[in-house]
């Protein structure tokens, strides 16, 4: 798995390629808690781009949990790009699809921190 | 890549090598090498940028040139073993032909081995193999050191050994030792663990002559945190069915959807965000035939209809249990008809990979029941061990890399049970 980290104003904007799969998903979990360990006042505002995710389990799935979870205490949120693969179907068999919100544009995504 | 020998069967991943030195000549020989053989190689042509990438980017191996300008070999090799993060990193030195002071001055402050200039490429693949085959296991053991903290020692290993065989011996007695036998219906279950403790389980509920609560769970992540999750979610849920019908207030049980919930603000309270579960909870009614359950972001079930063949999914009524306080489950009910059969599984089945990038999935474990299943003969123990099978074919391994667990229920043709007995 390959990460990418850009910044758009406020928003920061994690390029995710490759599986997010078994032990692999840690590297994902250390890229969010730096993030959020460096943003200002803790709050994160960040966008998981998951358009070259070919494939995630639920050991991904726990991650954007727990993130989901640490960034929404210090009163970030964090959203989610381009579902595609197994991705979306696995989000909806957890009933996730209220807590994480989804955009198909980055433009959109960028546009619900404003 | 190369084969899987004894030392190279810890190689899970693609390794990656530094390869500093000046000469651009010899950088790119090496990573034109090294990378047919697998590895991954970044290069650097000068000390300080070798260090800074070995420390944005820690490497499983350093090919070190000795003689470079500003900052030699020896200095880059002295500040790598004074960093926390590439302290045990192996270093090959590349130095030039008889300075013999160089190979030893080189092994004093740490290298691992020397290979000295003009070299053979096979030499140089032939030494990253032994170093690594010597570190590869260090570096397995290390994350288990450190996580004993100071405290470590050969004593301190083998009392933590103990305790993990005590937790998974706890773990297993927790489990039902066979499934209840129930009039009308057969029920089978199949458990394997990819480590000592188990993150799914599975557990029968005696309510009532004729209600029966099965759960089938997993907890997310994996060894000991996973296991005492596990722990503390089958013992709630055994004391909230137990209280309720204690109460009989709750007639005739308790809805499964209120008995989630409760297990779901337990945990949220008590337990990391990171720790959390999937799981089916349901009551099996033997004189109804009915299956009265939710579903807390688990895998669905499959519903074997004998009459007309096909399979449905018993689609999610809830949120995964234990992350977020706002979960909300719903309780459906299923009828199942005689011939028909229920089956709930862990992800570990239907994420097991085979080829590269493909899992077994939901819709070649419904194949598999529809496949057998077809004529009424199937018997629950008899998928369980067709379900193993068809993995192992499938992954090519019987060695699951998740824990994976089924329960499968069916409720019996008239006469199969005697046919079943006297055959």
């Amino acid at each position: 798995m390959q990460i990418n980290i850009r910044r758009k104003g406020s928003v920061t904007i994690l390029d995710i390629e490759g599986k997010i799969i078994g032990t692999d998903t840690l590297a994902l979990k250390e890229t969010i808690e730096q993030q959020l360990e460096t943003a200002p006042d803790g709050k994160l505002n960040l966008i998981l781009n998951m358009a070259r995710v070919q494939m995630m389990d639920s050991s991904g799935l726990g991650v954007l949990v727990a993130s989901y979870s640490s960034i929404k205490r210090n009163e970030g949120r964090i959203v989610l790009l381009n579902l595609g693969g197994n991705i979306r179907s696995l989000i909806v068999m957890a009933k996730l699809v209220t807590i994480f919100d989804r955009y198909d544009t980055e433009a959109e995504a960028i546009a619900s921190f404003l | 890549m190369h084969q899987p020998t004894s030392p190279n069967a810890l190689r899970t991943t693609e390794e990656t090598i530094l390869v500093v030195d000046d000469d651009i000549d010899i950088v790119e020989l090496l990573k034109i090498s090294l990378e047919s053989d697998g590895f991954n190689v970044h290069t650097a042509c000068d000390g300080a940028s070798g260090l800074e990438n070995a420390w944005a980017n820690v490497p499983d191996l350093v090919l070190l040139d000795v003689m470079m300008p500003h900052k030699d070999g020896f200095q880059v090799l002295k500040e790598l073993r004074e960093d926390a993060r590439t302290k045990a990193v192996p270093v090959i030195l590349l130095t030039a032909r008889g300075q013999t002071e160089d190979k030893i001055r080189g092994l004093d402050t740490g290298a691992d081995d020397y290979i000295t200039k003009p070299f053979d490429l096979r030499e140089v693949t032939a030494r990253v193999e032994a170093v690594l085959g010597r570190t590869r296991p260090i570096k397995y053991i290390n994350p288990l050191m450190k996580a004993m903290g100071d405290g470590f020692s050969e004593e301190g290993v083998e009392k933590l050994a103990g305790h993990l065989e005590a937790a998974a011996a706890i773990q297993r007695k927790l489990l039902p030792e066979k499934a209840p036998s129930l009039p009308k219906f057969d029920i089978a279950t199949l458990l394997q663990s990819s480590t000592s403790v188990s993150g799914d389980f599975y557990d029968f509920i005696p309510l009532s002559e004729k209600h029966i609560g099965i759960v089938l769970g997993d907890v997310k992540g994996s060894g000991i945190p996973a296991a005492l999750v596990m722990v503390m979610i089958r013992t709630a849920l055994r004391l909230l069915c137990d209280e309720a019908m204690n109460r009989k207030t709750d007639f005739p049980y308790p809805e499964p959807a209120a008995i989630l919930k409760r297990i779901n603000d337990l945990l949220v309270r008590d337990t990391d965000v990171e720790l959390f579960a999937t799981m089916i909870y349901g009551v099996l009614d033997t004189a109804d035939a009915t299956f009265t359950y939710t579903n807390g972001g688990h895998c669905y079930p499959l519903h074997y209809n004998h009459r007309t063949g096909e399979i449905d999914f018993l689609e999610a009524c809830g949120m995964l249990v234990g992350a977020f306080e706002e979960a909300a489950f719903t309780t459906k009910t299923c009828t199942l008809a005689p011939g028909d059969i229920l089956v709930a599984y862990t992800d570990g089945i239907t994420e097991a990979e085979g080829p590269p990038d493909i899992f077994y999935g939901e819709e070649r474990l419904a194949a598999c029941l529809a496949k057998h299943a077809a004529g009424g003969k199937l018997a629950p123990t008899a998928f369980c061990e067709l379900v193993q099978n068809d993995l192992a074919r499938f992954s090519g391994s019987t060695q699951p890399n998740d824990d994976r667990a089924l329960v499968v229920i069916k409720h019996e043709l008239r006469n199969e049970r005697l046919v079943r007995y006297s055959s």
